[in-house]
């Protein structure tokens, strides 16, 4: 029996994270990666398409929000680089093998730590990911150079993906 | 290059062809690089989150706060989406294939998307089954009409999905409308639902604007029922009154007069924050606030590719309390602006018809790069008359229906920079009916 929309829209937001973020890694936009996720939903529950299980539904949510970000990136960035379909796939493959896992205790723990961040490295995450704006444009508004804001954002990616493990660890 | 540099040049979309093949060829032999970078893509979207749900729990100025003291928590936020998508997919149970909406007309870039199909290009006079239409950018319009003559007028970045099977059925996922209802059957009143509110309209005219974190409703005749969606609360909206639904149930939903229309009115970026549904991006300096100018689709060439221009817009809907702006014969536009380079601009004015609500025109004025005369520090004070304005829409039918924007309302006024960013910023838009100061 197929599911009814209010058990799509669970699955769904339940791994809307996984699903924001592989669209992020395509769009690299934050908010356009939320946007690709709505759309994905609502598609979910508006066009002729029915799932038997959370797995069909899971699977045909990543295509489409694939599909959808680069069609996002294709009309907004056509020239920009980005990564190949292979290895979107293969990271895809492996954010799909631990979906298993349930996303709300990382994602608590993620916020938590995000939380901790100190006023000014909290600036620039937000600079980056929130406004959306290019590292070019982050480092003259902190003042700094971008190859600086380079090292400063991946030094915190670092920090908080400890902080994160810290936290899930049992002891 | 390390792989901490290479994955953050990635993501900031300035690789050489060179280290994009590298990082790929990294990524595709190292799994902990791999996972990594899923580390940072969920780290992102958390931020993103977060940063969004701390704008709206902040009291004080942020670039982007849409208002002060609006507190809700995320599961409000959640719950609304819920219910849009549900309220999507309601309207989609109904007639697919019968013509619902004909479009009367429209200018700039619309989107309709239908089963599973999508066009870019929908003719004028064209009949639209039950779907979604989207005017894709700042200075995009769309006048659309039902069987029995009910008229809805889309403008700027809107997104429509709609429905009639015996009741008219819309959801207005953001933007701006104006509608111009005829009486419906009895106990099936047209319904137009957005992330925070729903509106039940048995027979009226009314403008309606879903923003962020509300929805405004200003009602010019008859009575429309407003329900915010937050705790089911409803109020009944009369003729001249304007209400706003917000996500945030704490508020109290009621309406009041609309204040009288305008032909003078200014808004200062160096002292107040601008909504955050209007073009641009809001810097506060320690020179007081600027309006920088953002990217927007102005236009598709037939090929599909998108004419981008940077542009900061006032858009007179997403005011609370609303503003009715109106173009009269003496009006005179203003801005104070800089750019970093000299360049030619560009000022629309999109105007709708008083008190009905439609389509009344948008109108252009290029200001050449030479008449722009900025001070020491780069400052530039315009002034543009209402009758430097001219259609903008080349079709001499359209042309000479809206020959002029003289009596309609200002929906929004936007300067731009021709496809270049020219780091526009705006300090003080200003409309008066006088001469020179």
């Amino acid at each position: 029996m197929p599911l009814d929309h209010e058990i799509i829209l669970r699955h769904l937001f339940a791994a809307r994270q996984r699903l924001s973020a592989a669209a992020f890694l395509i769009v690299r936009d934050a908010h356009a990666a939320e946007d690709i996720f709505q759309n994905v939903a609502l598609k979910s529950v508006t066009r002729e398409v029915s799932f038997e299980h959370e797995g069909a539904l899971l699977s045909w949510a990543t295509v489409s929000a694939k599909r959808e970000a680069i069609d996002w990136l294709r009309k907004r960035k056509s020239e920009t680089l980005g990564l190949e379909p292979d290895v979107l796939d293969l990271l895809d493959r492996e954010w799909q093998s631990k979906s298993a896992a349930p996303e709300g205790p990382r994602m608590e723990a993620l916020r938590e730590c995000l939380d901790g961040v100190p006023a000014n490295s909290r600036r620039l995450l937000e600079l980056r990911y929130f406004e959306g704006r290019p590292c070019q444009e982050v480092a003259e508004t902190v003042g700094a150079g971008v190859e600086a804001v380079y090292q400063r954002l991946s030094r915190l990616h670092r920090q908080l993906k400890q902080c994160v493990e810290q936290r899930l660890s049992p002891t | 290059m390390n792989d901490d540099l290479l994955i953050q040049r990635l993501l900031d979309g300035t690789m050489t062809p060179a280290e994009h093949a590298e990082v790929n060829q990294r990524l595709r032999d190292d799994s902990a690089l791999r996972e990594h970078l899923r580390d940072i893509a969920e780290q992102a979207v958390a931020m993103g989150d977060m940063a969004r749900q701390r704008e709206k729990d902040t009291s004080f100025r942020s670039p982007h706060s849409a208002g002060k003291g609006a507190r809700y928590s995320s599961w409000l936020a959640l719950a609304a989406s819920l219910t849009v998508l549900a309220a999507s997919a309601w309207l989609f149970l109904g007639s697919r294939e019968s013509p619902v909406l004909t479009l009367v007309d429209a200018s700039g870039s619309i989107a309709w998307s239908h089963g599973g199909e999508w066009r870019t290009e929908v003719r004028i006079g064209e009949s639209m089954s039950a779907g979604t239409l989207e005017t894709v950018g700042e200075s995009a319009t769309a006048q659309l009409q039902f069987r029995d003559g009910t008229l809805i007028y889309l403008t700027g970045e809107s997104e429509l999905s709609f429905s009639e099977d015996g009741q008219k059925l819309l959801v207005l996922r953001k933007g701006s409308l104006s509608a111009q209802v005829k009486p419906q059957p009895k106990g099936k009143p047209m319904l137009v639902r957005t992330p925070s509110a729903e509106a039940e309209v048995v027979g009226t005219v009314f403008d309606l604007s879903t923003r962020s974190d509300d929805t405004l409703l200003k009602v010019n005749e008859g009575l429309v029922k407003l329900k915010r969606l937050s705790d089911g609360s409803a109020i009944d909206v009369p003729a001249k009154s304007s209400a706003l639904a917000s996500l945030d149930s704490s508020l109290k939903l009621n309406s009041s007069t609309t204040p009288a229309p305008l032909s003078a009115w200014s808004f200062d970026f160096t002292s107040t924050v601008p909504p955050r549904d209007w073009r641009g991006v809001w810097h506060d300096t320690a020179e007081g606030g600027r309006m920088v100018s953002s990217p927007y689709i102005a236009s598709r060439r037939p090929a599909e590719n998108m004419i981008t221009h940077f542009g900061v817009s006032v858009r007179t809907g997403m005011l609370n309390p609303p503003l009715t702006l109106t173009a009269t014969d003496t009006s005179i536009v203003r801005y104070r602006l800089k750019q970093d380079q000299p360049s030619p601009l560009q000022v629309m004015l999109l105007t709708s018809v008083p008190k009905k609500g439609y389509y009344g025109g948008n109108f252009e004025c290029v200001i050449a790069a030479d008449e722009l005369k900025p001070d020491t520090n780069g400052w530039c004070d315009i002034e543009i008359p209402v009758s430097r304005f001219k259609p903008l829409d080349q079709r001499q039918q359209i042309r000479e229906r809206h020959p002029s924007p003289v009596g309609n309302i200002l929906t929004a006024v936007l300067l731009s920079s021709f496809q270049k960013d020219t780091k526009l910023t705006v300090a003080r838009f200003e409309l008066s009916a006088t001469s020179a100061r």
